[in-house]
């Protein structure tokens, strides 16, 4: 009996605890469900759920903990510890998402709404910090003075006893001190207190160890509380500080410490205030001038602005947290000295006019702690290295440098390089090295120095070079710090481009080369002297023979003049040289000679021989540069004879300013004059021999058009070497052969593209200073042929370089590749440059700056660069072949407006281009001339006139699509031909109507009119482009065939128009090709004159077979008529006379606004209505069967696996599990699709249309890439509840809940069919072109509709019954509407991929 | 801790809680602007759940760019459940074990007074 009892007692017990494990395991099955669960909102609802299991739990702890049962209250007390110790809370499981960027803007919008200026709060935070810290450095600084005089010297290994700790205020923790901080750090403290105060310690790592233990043993929640923040305290002669761990982020996921750091207080400096004694060994080596004592006052100014300007950029880095260098990518050293060398070249640009002032180099010991010797030089800064500074950060910061680690060749690359360099800069820092190579001057120095840089380099072995991991390299170019002596930059297959750091080689000078004692100065009216190296012996020279040389030299000039350049002097000078070539050369001549040439360039000739040498005033050193090395490297055919003498013949001098110079024979400036004034001719106009030069006035702050006469001297300066240096870029690829082109992928015009840019790039940098001068930007139209260029101080602007490439290819003949294996990455390109060109347009408004609001150039580029981001964000990415893209990156090369870098699954990356930001800033500010203001439209005479265009336009279109297709065919309209000739004479009387109301628009406008049409208008009337396209659909929506091809009633007339159509295009596009390159077409008039000339010799010149075959007595008239809606209505007749052709000026104008340079305008809207129908048509095309097949199997499989779950439950887990109800089960099934859906995102979105997969019996599949949808669940349901034997209990619990649910399932029904049944005329009509309007209508349509039903339908809910008591139409309609019984709004879930199915029915 | 029962709107509440800008100041300005945002009438509590939505999607992208898809929240959380679950299963399982014993020897005493009596 005893036995039986027991065992009786114990099986019950038991069967209640099987029973409760069932029920537990039914609940893991749902929350298992819940998890498969992917949509975004409902991880929020599951952490929140979560949390309050959390803390349930919590409060059960604590309530059990004063249980009276001891073990019952220790068991609590011990879970409690253990829930805080090993789950997480909540909030710590989120991260941080946004950067302090995008924070503060979203303040700022937030802060606005509620009417306030956020920018003024944290300004005013700001001076508040910088006041608080003001005063408590001020503080410190007193506390200081009472500091008691010389501590003892600290001995490591002393034994230390300490009397007290005082904490130390830090940032991390009394920026935010809330009561748990409060509360943690007072804890602290008073443990450390108990732990250090009064013991004793051997040495000062037994404290750090101390220190540790007695913080890791802490309670958890003070732990916690501090996790992240810093802490510092003093005791004794030591400052330790530490860091306490942010948990989730830590190795082991603890919190506490992990290590202290123990600083020993230096000794105080005895007499404060004192005046300091200067050194008397502190005057510098020679040479380095870093004697401050003896320094001259304005070389201690410079001093004072280097030495500012060099702490902030460490302070900035310095107080960068570790999130913000990481997120930089500033936990790379490479990267991060990269970036300091790019902040440093920054300040050498700022502090280059003082810089310049330099006679030596000065050397800045130690700025910081942590910092190299700096010097500063004319050249620039140079700092001899920053790793001691990159060091420290990261040892502060906790950082784990991650450089090398993808890229560990290309590192070993730039090490080897920088190894070689080293080698040879260390050979020219040794003056006795210098002296034995015979340099005397800087400039030989650094001409050694990088000719032997570029020797050494020559000799790394290749298999560094063959390993680099150019794909993980930004730009797939590898290149050091720009502060190193000697900067780098090297592409794939191309050998390094070296640059000598000026600042750093002028140092090495400086230091060897101490300036000498200084010379008495001399007389003010003494000239000075040319330079001896310049300034060859004349008594070793003879003079030629005159009546010889002017023969031969104006010859030269005669020959010059007659030339195509007459202007250029360098085609005076080679003019000139060819003669003196002719001559017999054995010595050196004396000969001096100038001449002004009629641009105002001063040619001096001093001597010639075999070291001829011309000097030219007034041309920029690049171009003089350009010019020797075009005889240097091209004898001339003359020469030939004479190729080894002449080798060097030219050496080519540059000034600015004006020099005495001897009176020659030809035409000098003053001679020039005279004669001129002799002929009664008054004053010389400028660039006339004798005029006065007309660069007198600095140029006005703003927008420079073009070149103008009131240039600056300066910015002619700057002009001149920005015209080289670009023109030096495209000639290096203009001088390619064709197979060098396609060798080095050129052939690619994104290739080559990417190519330009870096080169630009790289002159760009080389000219910041130059550029920093100007205070405006400048442009120079056909910098090359075809491309434009403007320039600023902040950089280069390059306008079409693809017309320039285009005629490369053409002039080379070289086939494009085309980016066919790129087509969706190109499409993702175009969007990017049709948006900038966009935003160009509307950047460059004053109106705009003055609407938005926006004062500064910084603010402008920030927000062109957010609108274009958010643009771009919008941009679909999903199809771009990223396994054909170098590196899977998608780059955009900087050379334009801006530039942007897209990965796959990571947000776009746009940088805009300074140079182009500048123009568009400068662009803007620039008051317009009236000549400019004369071209442009007023907007409201546009809004009136587009208007008054489309309701003609939509009245002539609307007349035919009325028509039925009966009434098509009766009135012969299923012959295109037929009927474009009938809309095209609608257009022609509408032209009648609106001319007079066009008159005044000066430029020409399209707009969408609908789907398939463009309307253009300007002066010269209106024209519908894309009629083809819209008589297509006409005859798809009305179900007519049209008969001049398909019934063979006109295929020859067809025929012939469409070749009629393709010579007239054919030749618009040459001559539009070459209107890149042609100086000659300038105005309309040209332009109607030279492209109507050449239409109408192609079409006149057509084959007379063109012609046969035509059904002329089918056709309107019995003639041939192209339609008029392009450049021209062709007519032609049966006899034999020739086409005639009558061109439309309309769309004549429209091509030439659109094509030619000045005056290009298109709203805005049209643009944007034009990329939605691209990007919709592209959305329409069938999907590849591999495609298809992909994602199909994934749906397969996924499905499988739902509904085998639902099928593999036995009817007790059906009813545990609440399934045991339709309306229940739907939801549950309909809440695991949309986890499915989250898993397939990415399978799925490559699909352009809507498919079906029938692996599910009964219930057939529907997916697209918006999602998956099951059919026919209604019917399986029933069958599931009958094969488990199971009672709905829907009807039972819940009737008041589908009856709700049917309502709105019927209502939204109604809705679908409105839509499903219109056609896409109807469609249209509403203004619905693609999916994106239709969706937006559909969704509220069925809202206004759902709404529209008013809460009585809920007022039965059985609110208690349903699952979160939130009740919820299936998901597997078009929308899921919800709602909870207290919040009566109601909310809607829409299903874009139903509607997208009905979208794909309907189209 | 942030006080958001001012806050009527359910929808707003919500999206003031997981705002990372309005977390980011400290919590006095924080406090302030949730205050501020409490005393505006529905058409500007409107804007600011405009705001705040996009927010949400700035939130939501910078989450996909870090590889952090909602499987990969679930995940963490359902990790940390997980062990929530663990820690209570194992308390509720000494409890449990703990009053079974309790009341096992109370049946076994009671058990064995019946049995005494029963022998009597």
């Amino acid at each position: 009996m005893k036995t039986f009892q027991k065992n009786f007692t114990i099986q019950t017990k038991r069967l209640v605890y099987f029973y409760g494990e069932a029920q537990q395991k039914g609940n893991i099955e749902k929350a298992e469900a819940y998890r498969k669960e992917n949509d975004p909102k409902k991880v929020a609802e599951l952490k929140k759920r979560y949390g309050g299991e959390r803390s349930e739990e919590l409060v059960k702890c604590d309530l059990s903990k004063k249980n009276p049962d001891p073990y019952l209250a220790e068991q609590a007390q011990k879970t409690e510890k253990r829930i805080k110790d090993e789950t997480v809370e909540p909030d710590k499981l989120e991260g941080k998402y946004l950067n302090a960027e995008q924070v503060n803007d979203n303040m700022r919008k937030l802060y606005k709404i509620l009417g306030k200026d956020w920018d003024q709060v944290k300004a005013d935070e700001a001076k508040k910090a910088e006041e608080d810290k003001a005063a408590k450095e001020k503080k410190a600084e007193e506390d200081k003075a009472k500091a008691q005089p010389a501590a003892p010297e600290v001995d490591p290994n002393a034994p230390l006893k300490f009397s007290e700790i005082k904490r130390i205020a830090t940032d991390s923790i009394d920026k935010k001190m809330d009561e748990n901080t409060k509360e943690a750090v007072d804890a602290v403290i008073k443990e450390l207190e108990s732990k250090i105060v009064g013991k004793e310690f051997k040495k000062i790592d037994d404290v750090k160890t101390a220190i540790q233990v007695a913080i890791n043993n802490m309670d958890q929640k003070y732990l916690m509380a501090l996790a992240g923040k810093d802490m510092k305290f003093s005791a004794g002669n030591y400052t330790f500080d530490f860091k306490f761990l942010n948990a989730p982020g830590s190795k082991d996921q603890k919190y506490g410490i992990q290590e202290v750091n123990a600083t020993a207080i230096k000794k105080v400096d005895v007499s404060p205030g004192a005046p300091k004694e200067a050194n008397p060994d502190d005057k510098g080596k020679p040479g380095e001038g870093n004697g401050k004592p003896g320094e001259s006052k304005e070389v201690t100014e410079i001093r004072s602005k280097v030495e500012t300007a060099l702490k902030g950029m460490y302070e900035q880095y310095s107080k960068m947290s570790k999130e913000e260098l990481i997120k930089n990518g500033d936990d790379n050293k490479l990267k991060l000295a990269q970036d300091l060398g790019l902040s440093l070249k920054q300040i050498e640009v700022g502090l280059s006019a003082d810089l310049a002032k330099l006679d030596q180099s000065y050397k800045i010991d130690q700025l910081l702690p942590n910092t190299d010797t700096t010097y500063f030089n004319k050249n620039g800064i140079n700092v001899q290295s920053f790793g001691n500074f990159i060091e420290n950060l990261y040892k502060e910061k906790n950082i784990e440098s991650k450089e090398g680690k993808d890229t560990p060749n290309a590192l070993q690359y730039v090490l080897q390089f920088e190894g070689k360099a080293n080698e040879v800069g260390a050979k020219y820092d040794n003056k006795d090295y210098v002296a034995q190579k015979g340099i005397t001057t800087y400039e030989d120095f650094v001409k050694n120095y990088e000719a032997d840089v570029k020797s050494a380099v020559a000799t790394i072995d290749k298999k560094y070079v063959d390993k680099i991991e150019w794909n993980k390299l930004p730009d797939t170019v590898l290149q050091n710090s720009l502060y190193r002596p000697v900067h780098f930059q090297m592409g794939k297959d191309k050998p390094p481009v070296i640059f000598i750091n000026e600042a750093a080689s002028r140092t090495m000078w400086d230091v060897a080369h101490p300036p000498k004692l200084k010379e008495e100065p001399k007389p003010k009216d003494q000239k000075p002297e040319e330079p001896k190296e310049e300034q060859p012996d004349p008594n070793k020279m003879k003079k030629l023979p005159t009546k010889t040389m002017e023969a031969a030299i104006n010859k030269g000039f005669e020959n010059s003049f007659d030339s195509a350049f007459n202007n250029d002097p360098f085609a005076i000078g080679t003019a000139i040289k060819i003669q003196l070539q002719k001559l017999p050369m054995t010595e050196q001549y004396l000969i001096p000679t100038t001449y002004m040439t009629p641009q105002g360039f001063k040619l001096e000739m001093l001597h010639y021989g075999p070291t001829m040498k011309v000097r030219v005033e007034g041309i920029t050193e690049g171009v003089a540069r350009k010019y020797v090395q075009k005889w240097e490297t091209q004898p001339e055919p003359t020469a030939q004879a004479n190729e080894k003498k002449w080798s060097k013949v030219l050496c080519v001098d540059v000034y600015g300013k004006e020099k005495p110079k001897p009176e020659g024979w030809l035409k000098t400036a003053k001679s020039a004059a005279a004669e001129k004034e002799k002929n009664g001719g008054g004053p010389p106009k400028p660039g006339e021999a004798g005029a006065k030069s007309p660069d007198v006035k600095p140029g006005k702050p703003g927008f420079e058009a073009s070149p103008g006469a009131e240039e600056s001297p300066t910015e002619k300066e700057v002009r001149g070497k920005v015209e080289t240096s670009v023109k030096k870029v495209f000639d290096q690829f203009s001088n390619m052969s064709k197979e060098d082109l396609i060798k080095n992928g050129f052939d690619d015009r994104f290739t080559l593209l990417h190519a330009i840019a870096l080169n630009v790039k790289t002159e760009e940098k080389t000219l910041m200073p130059d550029l920093a001068k100007l205070d405006k930007t400048l442009s120079k139209v056909n910098i090359v042929p075809g491309v434009d260029a403007t320039f600023n101080k902040g950089g280069i602007c390059l306008e079409k370089p693809a017309a320039w490439i285009s005629d490369l290819y053409k002039k080379l003949g070289v086939v494009e590749k085309g980016p066919e294996d790129r087509a969706n990455a190109f499409k993702y390109t175009q969007e990017f440059t049709t948006k900038m060109i966009a935003l160009n347009e509307k950047y460059s408004s004053k109106d705009f700056l003055a609407k938005e609001g926006i004062k500064s150039y910084e603010d402008f580029a920030k927000k062109y660069n957010q609108e274009l981001t958010t643009y771009m964000g919008t941009v679909d990415k999903t199809k771009i072949e990223w396994a054909n893209l170098p590196g899977n990156t998608l780059v955009y090369p900087n050379y334009s407006y801006a530039s942007f870098r897209l990965e796959k699954d990571k947000p776009v990356v746009i940088t805009v281009n300074e140079g182009g930001m500048r123009t568009l800033w400068d662009k803007a500010n620039t008051p317009k001339t009236d000549e400019e203001k004369a071209k442009e439209d007023a907007p409201d005479n546009v809004d009136k006139a587009k208007a008054r265009v489309e309701e003609e336009s939509k009245a002539i279109f609307k007349k035919y699509t009325d028509l039925s297709a009966k009434d098509l065919v009766a009135k012969g309209f299923d012959n295109k031909i037929k009927l474009s000739d009938a809309i095209m004479a609608d257009f022609k009387a509408a032209d009648v109507k609106l001319l007079p109301e066009l008159k005044d628009i000066k430029k020409s406008y399209s707009f969408k009119i609908n789907n398939d049409v463009s309307i253009w208008f300007n002066q010269y009337g209106v024209r519908p482009v894309g009629m083809d396209k819209f008589m297509d659909g006409l005859y798809k929506d009305k179900k007519v065939k049209n008969i001049d091809t398909e019934k063979g009633q006109t295929p020859n007339a067809r025929k012939a128009i469409d070749t009629i159509m393709s010579t007239m295009r054919d030749t618009s596009k040459k001559c539009t090709d070459q209107l890149g390159v042609s100086k000659t077409i300038t105005t309309f008039g040209e332009y109607y004159k030279f492209m109507t000339d050449e239409i109408t010799k192609s079409v006149k010149g057509l084959d007379p077979k063109t012609y046969e075959g035509v059904e002329w007595d089918k056709l309107p008239d019995n003639m041939i008529r192209t339609p008029y809606t392009a450049y021209a209505e062709v007519t032609k007749t049966k006899d034999g006379k020739e086409p005639d052709l009558k061109f439309n000026m309309a769309y004549l104008k429209g091509m030439w606004d659109s094509y030619n340079q000045p005056g290009v305008k298109k709203t805005e809207f049209t643009d944007l209505d034009e990329a939605k129908i691209s990007k919709e048509k592209a959305d329409s095309q069938p999907d590849s069967p591999e495609t298809t097949e992909k994602a199909k199997g994934k749906v397969d499989e996924e499905m499988k696996a739902l509904f085998k779950k639902y099928n593999d439950m036995t009817p007790d887990q059906i009813i545990a599990g609440k399934l045991d109800n339709r309306t229940l089960l739907v939801s549950a099934i309909m809440e695991d699709i949309k986890g499915v859906e989250g898993r397939l995102q990415f399978d799925l979105a490559n699909l352009n249309v809507s498919h079906i997969t029938d692996i599910i019996k009964d219930v057939p599949v529907q997916f697209n890439k918006y999602g998956v949808r099951p059919t026919g669940l209604a019917e399986w349901v029933k069958k599931f509840y009958k094969d488990k034997k199971i009672e709905d209990k829907e009807s039972k619990d819940t009737p008041n809940t589908r009856k709700a649910e049917d309502t709105i399932s019927k209502t939204i029904k109604t809705i679908n069919d409105k839509y499903t049944n219109s056609t896409r005329a109807d469609l249209q009509k509403q203004g619905i072109l693609n999916f994106d309007d239709y969706y937006k209508k559909y969704c509220a349509d069925l809202k206004t509709s759902v709404d529209a039903l008013g809460t009585g339908i809920f007022d039965k809910v059985e609110w208690d019954k349903l699952p979160g008591n939130t009740f919820k139409s299936p998901y597997t309609y078009f929308a899921e509407v919800s709602r909870t019984k207290d919040n009566k709004d109601l909310t809607y879930n829409y299903n874009k991929g139903m509607i997208k199915m009905s979208w794909d029915y309907l189209t | 801790m942030l006080d958001y029962s001012q806050i009527q709107n359910e929808h707003l509440r919500e999206l003031l809680i997981h705002s990372e800008s309005i977390n980011a100041q400290d919590e006095i300005n924080a406090q302030a602007v949730i205050n501020n945002i409490a005393a505006l009438g529905p058409v500007q509590q409107q804007e600011v759940i405009q705001m705040l939505e996009e927010e949400q999607k700035q939130i939501q992208s910078s989450k996909i760019a870090k590889g952090i898809t909602p499987d990969v929240e679930v995940a963490a959380i359902e990790k940390n459940r997980g062990k929530l679950t663990e820690i209570k299963h194992e308390y509720d399982t000494n409890v449990r074990k703990y009053e079974e014993g309790k009341t096992q020897k109370q049946d076994e005493a009671a058990a064995e007074d019946l049995l005494n009596q029963l022998n009597n």
